[in-house]
């Protein structure tokens, strides 16, 4: 368990915003392969700046089954040097203008400088409505453009300032977990599969770039590692005050898995099974439109991607407080465990020939 | 009239660009490129030099028109080709293949009413047995040339993109630059032009798919309403860094910041607050292009500089 | 060799088409009665990953073109999102399912038990202007407590209408989602027909959610050609105005140039109007630019595939009772087949 609040505590703190996974993805790599040492036989991070760690069977004739989890989180880019010395940014990915006031930030200029979120204190605000994001300013601290210009450019990233705090029972928040949080739960389940040797499956981990900007690394999924059958980890909404009835999970009560129009009914079934049958918890939940994930994009990927969509509940999402349970990314890591060795002994059979085959061309 | 003025004040284009096909396809033929039309109506000029990575600049190709429905008597009811604003439209001449009308608009109109929500009046029964429904009109709006490179008028800015991307093929197609190719890596460059642009950029997704290139530039119009980086009628182009749904491949963009640097470009770096749905589609190609979008900084209403 | 839906075999097709179970998510049982039907007269059928029922039927002729012809299998219904205290089912809307829900019968889940859409008693109703959201209906299962619905196995599950399949007036036709088990039930017909060029026949899932498995199956075939053959709103009611109606029934196979965002090939657009003037088939063009296709998707798929769109008018479309006309459907058989055969 400390070796796994280690491993989040260090992709917590490398910035992924949305649109720069580049910069740091060579490093997400290597914090991965040191946490699942001596588990994988191919690391490497492709031209969209997606992270991808290969585990091969043996057997000739191997399926692969992809885990998607995606590298990128939320933030800011800057969008103005002002005048004062401050600086204006715009989100990247949803965040709400909430919690935004007194926030703290990191500015990733030509240094890393930290900054803070303008906020007017309650004996000046006159009314209730929020400022828009354009009309809010970060204080880097300096006090001219001048100053500001040295290290800070237009359109350098801007993330919230990591921290992972330990809360009662097994609870951390921290900045990011959507979805470093699956990241973690992928390398704890690569960890589990060290000494298990799979026949006819490759399993690929997939961390891919920009889901918080409508899907754009899991398109090159497909001609990235053309997957059978593919996870998409993500995290879910875990009930807190407000949720909608129907729409949410519990927190601490296992791994959820989804039912929806974009994931393939056996695929989920057969993750479900595994759950029930190796005593993981597990929840079920039903998007049935769309799963907001990357599932939506696999499934219109390619000759399309059989998916299953399994999901971190997770508190207060694209926040920097996000809480999660680390028994849920135990139990995901657990399920994951055993979906590949169920895969391996039982591949879906996807697609299915009713007549003629792929020799016709289809 | 040479060739980029032609460009800037021939007849507006709808989501159809014959007549200015045609004008290019005829510039750009002595220039030994290859030239391909696509199902979507895209547009590519290619030349292919020796060894190097393949490289596509791109611009849209069409301005908002309108599309025939229905015909009742003398008036022609209209769905939209693109987006536009009916304020400016309101009462303006619209032309179709020999007829031509104006543009009524309902008395309560405003920003958010619909073109489909008009009609075009042409008071002339029998000349509009002559159209059918499916049949493509344009706005026919004048274009102001105030001085020796100031232009304005509805769709200019989209049409100096256009002659931007123009004088770029014929830089490099028409005189030797295998050399200038060399140097700068380009194993290939295509030049596209993006048909159905204004319909949510749909000829956009299959252009990157056509040629597969390792880097994408797309030339747009950059609305300077909402300028936060001070730029002025002397700023040529705008490096576009990022906006809400895309970030550009910083690699690319820096490196076309030193080009211009290296040239004596004015140029400045900017963030959108718009985005650019062209961009989305086009970085989804299998190639996994890096992309990059330089704007062309657009003033007032439509007014830009060449 | 003139098919004539006049006739029982058609009808029948249609009608258990209609009658299945094929809710966006659930088109399982809607699939198999397809690959049943088919299987003998194709030379390939399979089922892709993400649920397509893809097949192909090699032509009689050498190098033609490849033709795609698509529709959906899926219609609009609901999903059973979570299980309330008294044991009502508490539901998502799954496509754009019309307003006309409260007071509708239901099937629900896999061992399709029978269920109502609750109604707004009229006794207590304060606004009655005022329509109903999805969140304020739920489904009733006859289950006495939360308990009992559990017991039922349902959260997850799917549910679509109830609605008897039959025909009324003068050759119209009665049903639930005529869009697009329509176009099912004529792409079914077509594998019986022997053409030059080879046909690929794309059962297409989840259109009603914006297109899941169109781009999928596309880029399977790389067709040279696209037709999508659906079914579209008629608004043809006493007192609409003519460039209101979007199209009517009884006036022939509808062929736009153009929906919501997509504008359709023009040749093959030009060429589907030829033919039905060359051949006195009724054909009509949509009066205003409405709705969305699978078109939007595969047209803009790989290289750009040139796409038309044949579809039949329907009434009261993505509600229980939708309304076509015998004779539509007739049309749009002859010109799909017709048109099929011509382009080469």
């Amino acid at each position: 368990m400390e070796q796994l609040k280690k491993l989040i505590q260090s992709l917590v703190n490398t910035m992924t915003v949305s649109g720069f996974e580049k910069t740091n993805a060579q490093k997400i790599l290597s914090v991965c392969s040191e946490y699942a040492k001596g588990c994988f036989n191919k690391a490497y991070v492709t031209k969209s700046g997606s992270v991808v760690l290969a585990k091969c069977g043996k057997g000739q004739n191997r399926r692969v089954l992809a885990f998607d989890a995606h590298l990128d989180t939320v933030g800011f880019a800057v969008t103005e040097l002002c005048e004062g010395g401050y600086i204006r940014v715009t989100n990247l990915g949803g965040i709400d203008v909430n919690i935004l006031p007194a926030s703290e930030v990191l500015v990733h200029g030509k240094k890393e400088l930290r900054g803070v979120f303008s906020s007017i204190p309650p004996h000046l605000s006159r009314s209730d409505k929020l400022p828009e994001i354009n009309e809010m300013f970060v204080d880097v601290g300096f006090e001219s453009k001048e100053e500001t210009k040295k290290y800070i450019d237009i359109g350098d990233p801007v993330s919230m300032y990591p921290h992972v705090t330990q809360l009662l029972n097994d609870r951390i928040s921290a900045t990011g977990l959507d979805d470093k949080i699956c990241i973690a739960a992928v390398m704890h389940a690569m960890k589990l599969m060290e000494s298990l040797q799979l026949e006819n499956t490759d399993i690929y981990c997939y961390f891919s770039s920009g889901e918080e900007r409508g899907g754009n690394g899991s398109y090159h999924i497909f001609h990235d590692i053309n997957p059978c059958a593919c996870v998409v980890l993500d995290v879910n909404f875990a009930k807190e005050k407000g949720s909608k009835q129907g729409e949410y999970g519990f927190l601490g009560e296992g791994c959820m898995i989804s039912i929806s129009s974009v994931t393939n009914p056996d695929f989920t079934d057969m993750c479900r099974k595994c759950a029930s049958v190796n005593d993981i918890p597990s929840q079920t939940v039903v998007e049935m439109t769309a799963t907001g994930t990357n599932a939506d994009v696999l499934a219109r990927t390619g000759v399309g991607i059989a998916c299953a969509v399994v999901s971190v509940p997770l508190k207060y999402m694209h926040s920097s407080v996000e809480c999660v349970s680390l028994e849920d990314v135990v139990s995901t890591s657990k399920l994951l465990r055993a979906v590949a060795m169920e895969y391996d002994s039982n591949p879906l059979g996807i697609p299915v020939y009713h007549k003629g085959g792929a020799e016709l061309g289809l | 009239m040479n060739t980029v003025e032609k460009i800037l004040t021939s007849r507006p284009l709808a989501a159809h660009s014959g007549s200015l096909k045609g004008l290019l396809c005829q510039e750009l033929s002595e220039c030994e490129c290859e030239i391909k039309e696509d199902a979507l109506g895209n547009l590519y000029f290619t030349k292919k030099f020796t060894e190097g990575k393949k490289v596509m600049l791109c611009t849209h190709f069409d301005v908002p028109g309108v599309i025939v429905t229905f015909v009742d008597e003398s008036k022609i009811y209209v769905g939209g080709l693109g987006k536009a604003d009916v304020r400016r439209l309101a009462y303006t001449k619209v032309v179709f293949d020999g007829i031509c009308g104006i543009l009524v608009v309902p008395e309560d109109y405003s920003s958010s009413t619909a073109i489909s929500d008009c009609y075009v009046e042409t008071y002339d029964k029998s000349a509009c047995e002559k159209v059918t429904a499916g049949d493509k009109g344009y706005f026919d709006m004048p274009v102001y040339c105030y001085s020796e490179n100031m232009y304005s008028g509805f769709g200019v800015p989209i049409r100096a993109c256009i002659a931007t991307l123009y004088k770029t093929a014929k830089e490099w197609f028409l005189h030797d630059s295998a050399e200038k190719a060399k140097k700068m890596g380009i194993g290939s460059l295509t030049v596209a032009f993006l048909g159905q642009s204004s319909l949510n950029s749909r000829g956009a997704f299959v252009a990157s798919n056509v040629i597969q290139p390792d880097e994408i530039i797309l030339i747009s119009p950059f609305d300077t309403k909402k300028d936060t980086c001070g730029i002025t009628k002397d700023t040529k182009a705008v490096v576009k860094m990022l906006d809400k749904a895309f970030v550009c491949d910083k690699e690319l963009a820096d490196s076309v910041c030193q080009y211009f640097e290296e040239n004596s470009v004015s140029y400045k770096k900017a963030v959108n607050y718009d985005t650019d749905p062209a961009l989305l589609a086009l970085s989804r190609a299998d190639s996994t292009p890096r992309c990059c979008e330089i704007g062309l900084p657009v003033f007032s209403s439509d007014m830009i500089f060449i | 060799m003139d098919f004539n839906f006049f006739d029982k075999d058609g009808l029948s097709l249609l009608e258990s088409l209609c009658n299945s179970f094929g809710v966006s998510g659930y088109e399982h049982e809607t699939a198999q009665i397809i690959i049943e039907k088919i299987t003998p007269y194709c030379d390939s059928v399979m089922v892709d990953s993400v649920g397509n029922v893809i097949a192909l039927k090699k032509g009689k002729g050498q190098g033609n073109k490849k033709i795609m012809l698509c529709a959906h299998m899926d219609e609009v219904g609901f999903a059973i999102k979570s299980i309330n205290e008294d044991g009502t089912l508490q539901i998502d809307g799954v496509g754009m399912v019309s307003t006309v829900l409260p007071s509708k019968r239901v099937v629900v889940g896999k061992n399709r038990i029978k269920g109502v859409i609750s109604a707004r008693p009229v006794h207590l109703n304060t606004d009655k202007t005022k329509a109903c959201e999805i969140s304020d209906l739920v489904i009733d299962v006859g289950a006495k407590d939360k308990q009992q619905a559990q017991a039922l196995d349902l959260l997850g599950e799917g549910a679509c209408f109830e609605s008897e399949f039959y025909t009324f007036g003068d050759g119209l036709v009665k049903a639930k989602a005529l869009d697009d088990r329509i176009g099912c039930a004529i792409l079914c017909m077509l594998t019986k027909e022997s053409f030059d060029s080879d046909i690929y026949f794309a059962f297409t899932v989840g259109e009603e959610l914006g297109g899941v498995g169109a781009a999928a199956a596309t880029r399977r075939i790389n067709p040279d050609f696209c037709i999508v053959v659906e079914g579209t709103t008629a608004s043809d009611f006493d007192g609409a105005k003519e460039q209101d109606k979007v199209c009517s029934i009884r006036n022939g196979a509808v062929c736009p140039f153009m929906d919501g965002g997509t504008l359709y090939d023009k040749d093959l657009y030009t060429c589907i109007h030829e033919y039905a003037n060359d051949n006195g088939i009724k054909i009509q063009v949509k009066t205003k630019i409405a709705g969305g296709t699978d078109a939007a998707k595969i047209q803009r798929s790989l290289e750009g595939i040139k796409t038309a769109v044949i579809s039949l008018p329907c009434r009261y479309i993505h509600s229980s009772s939708s309304v076509a006309a015998i004779e539509d459907m007739q049309s749009m058989y002859k010109l799909i087949s017709g048109v099929c055969k011509k382009l080469k």
